[in-house]
Parts: C-alpha cells; sequence; structure tokens
C-alpha cells in the first residue's frame, strides 16, 4: 500500500495519535508552562505560630524567682559565743515570731529588729526555730534581719539554742 | 466635611491579618521575656519574699519538698540521711555554691539543719529561693 502511495506520489498517511497516553500525558505537562498560584495559604503559619507560643508559653517560668544570698562561715564549726550581745527571735511551732517574748507580724519585723540593733554595737541575731515550724516563718525573719541592716545571724533548732540562750529569753516555749 | 468615598472591598484574607500580628507579638515577647529552665524533681511552692539579690552565674540546686525529702538531681533521702548524700557530691564536684529550693510549707528545722550540713562540707555561699510576694 505505502509503495503504491510513494509511486503515485502521495504522502503516507500518519499513524494515530494516542491522546490518552502515558507518554502523550507526561509529554503535555513538560510543555505547560509552571503556573503558580497567587495567593499563598496563611491557615498553616499560622497553626505553626500558634503552637511556638503556646510552646513557648507553657515551657517558660515567669520571672518572679528572687534569691537570698548567705555567705557561710565555711568548714569552722562556730558556736555562737555567749560575750556578744544575743539577740534572740523565735520561731514557734503555730509559726508566730516572738521578740522578747512578744508575738510580732511579719511586716513589723525589720522595725523591731532595727530596735534590736540599736541595743548594742554588736548584735547576733539568734534565730531560734521550734519543731513543727515553717519554712514561710524563717524566711521573713531572714529577709527582715537582711533588710534591717543585721550582718551576724545565726540560725539554731530550740534543742540546741537552748544552751546558748540567754535565761529568761523565752526558750522555754510560751 | 471629608467625603473619603466608599470603602474599599475586603479581599478573603484580610481580617486575618490583626490575629497573626498580635500573635507574633505574643510569641516575641515570650521569647524575649521568657527564661528556659529545666523541670526540677519535685514540685516545690517557694516561700514568698521580698528581697532580691544579684543572681550567681551558677550553683547546684538541691531541692526540700513539702514533705522535708531532700532531692539530689535524681536522688532522694530524708532530710536525715542527706549530709551523706550531700558530702559524697560535693566533696566530689567541689562546688562552692548551692541553692535551696525549699517548699515553704518545709520545716524549717530541715532548712537549718541542710545549711549546717553544707557549711561543714565548705560550702561557702547558700542561695535561698523566694517568691516574689503577690
Amino acid at each position: 500500500m505505502a509503495r503504491k502511495n510513494r509511486r503515485r506520489g502521495q504522502k503516507p498517511p500518519r499513524p494515530p495519535r494516542l491522546r490518552n497516553s502515558g507518554a502523550q500525558r507526561v509529554m503535555n505537562i513538560l510543555e505547560e508552562p509552571v503556573r503558580r498560584s497567587r495567593k499563598i495559604s496563611l491557615t498553616p503559619m499560622i497553626d505553626v505560630v500558634f503552637l511556638l507560643l503556646i510552646f513557648f508559653m507553657l515551657i517558660n517560668t515567669v520571672g518572679n524567682t528572687q534569691v537570698l544570698r548567705f555567705a557561710t562561715p565555711a568548714g569552722e564549726r562556730k558556736s555562737v559565743e555567749k560575750d556578744f550581745t544575743l539577740s534572740p527571735v523565735f520561731i514557734r511551732s503555730d509559726n508566730t515570731i516572738q521578740i522578747d517574748g512578744r508575738s510580732v507580724a511579719a511586716d513589723a519585723l525589720a522595725a523591731e529588729m532595727l530596735k534590736l540593733k540599736s541595743r548594742a554595737t554588736e548584735v547576733t541575731l539568734l534565730i531560734v526555730v521550734e519543731p513543727g515550724a515553717k519554712n514561710q516563718a524563717l524566711i521573713h525573719v531572714i529577709e527582715a534581719a537582711r533588710s534591717s541592716g543585721l550582718k551576724n545571724v545565726a540560725m539554731k533548732k530550740l534543742k540546741d539554742a537552748q544552751a546558748i540562750l540567754p535565761s529568761g529569753s523565752g526558750g522555754g516555749g510560751e | 466635611m471629608i467625603d473619603f468615598g466608599p470603602e474599599r472591598p475586603r479581599r478573603e484574607y484580610e481580617w486575618r491579618m490583626p490575629l497573626i500580628s498580635v500573635v507574633f507579638l505574643m510569641l516575641a515577647f515570650f521569647l524575649i521575656t521568657g527564661k528556659m529552665q529545666a523541670a526540677g524533681p519535685v514540685g516545690v511552692d517557694l516561700p514568698e519574699g521580698s528581697l532580691d539579690e544579684t543572681k550567681p552565674a551558677e550553683a547546684v540546686t538541691v531541692y526540700v519538698g513539702a514533705d522535708n525529702f531532700v532531692y539530689l538531681f535524681d536522688q532522694v533521702v530524708e532530710a536525715q540521711f542527706a549530709p551523706y548524700m550531700l558530702r559524697s557530691y560535693f566533696m566530689k564536684e567541689g562546688h562552692r555554691s548551692v541553692q535551696i529550693k525549699a517548699d515553704k510549707n518545709a520545716d524549717a528545722e530541715t532548712l537549718i539543719d541542710l545549711m549546717d550540713q553544707m557549711r561543714e562540707i565548705k560550702i561557702e555561699e547558700i542561695i535561698i529561693l523566694t517568691e516574689h510576694a503577690k
């Protein structure tokens, strides 16, 4: 047939075009210009930002921690000398703070300690803690001592302090 | 009176922009102000305080729970056995500064014992952590 057509000067017929064949589809894709979407979806970005926000909110500690620093007479087992002007402050089992046998509120402690400080040139504050007294009360006393400018502060448990307490200072518990 | 003309029609995504701006601002705020801190071995309710002194660069943290147990990294002991744990650790590591994170409901006696023990093992500085009073 093809020979016959060539002899007659006619072109051979084209093979049928396979429009839906795989190769054709690949060719179509390659030939098409790259389409860029004009709108960028913000939703995934918002999701990520929200996740980051929640992460940082949960993981971060709000900066409300404070510090109280103490220098210790490291290594020296220094007992409180009896010649010092000892001013005992008692923290009772029920967390009341007593100075000179009087209960003192936490906010009035600093003023009371200033009075103690004015009694002598070298005052050593002795914080005596009864069993059952809590840390919060101890911190109140330490802070009051610090803010009133008392430099020598000793802390003792009641049973350890009884030997050095001046008589009639209230060490027996009231 | 100034005539501004008809309001321009808003595009679909425009209502979201202020929200994204606020969220970004919040994110920046938390990134800047926040401080990363490793979670401690025990939840501690710090006592309230009013004084704040300069923080040390680095210090080992010892925790005292409300139950008076003493925590140092993954070790937990009763307060009376704390000296052995502290001695073995601090003598080996040679730290000179320790911070105590004690619960406000922990016994004051436990804290005093702990500070006495630290003095004995030549700790030169003790830092007690408190929380800003509300």
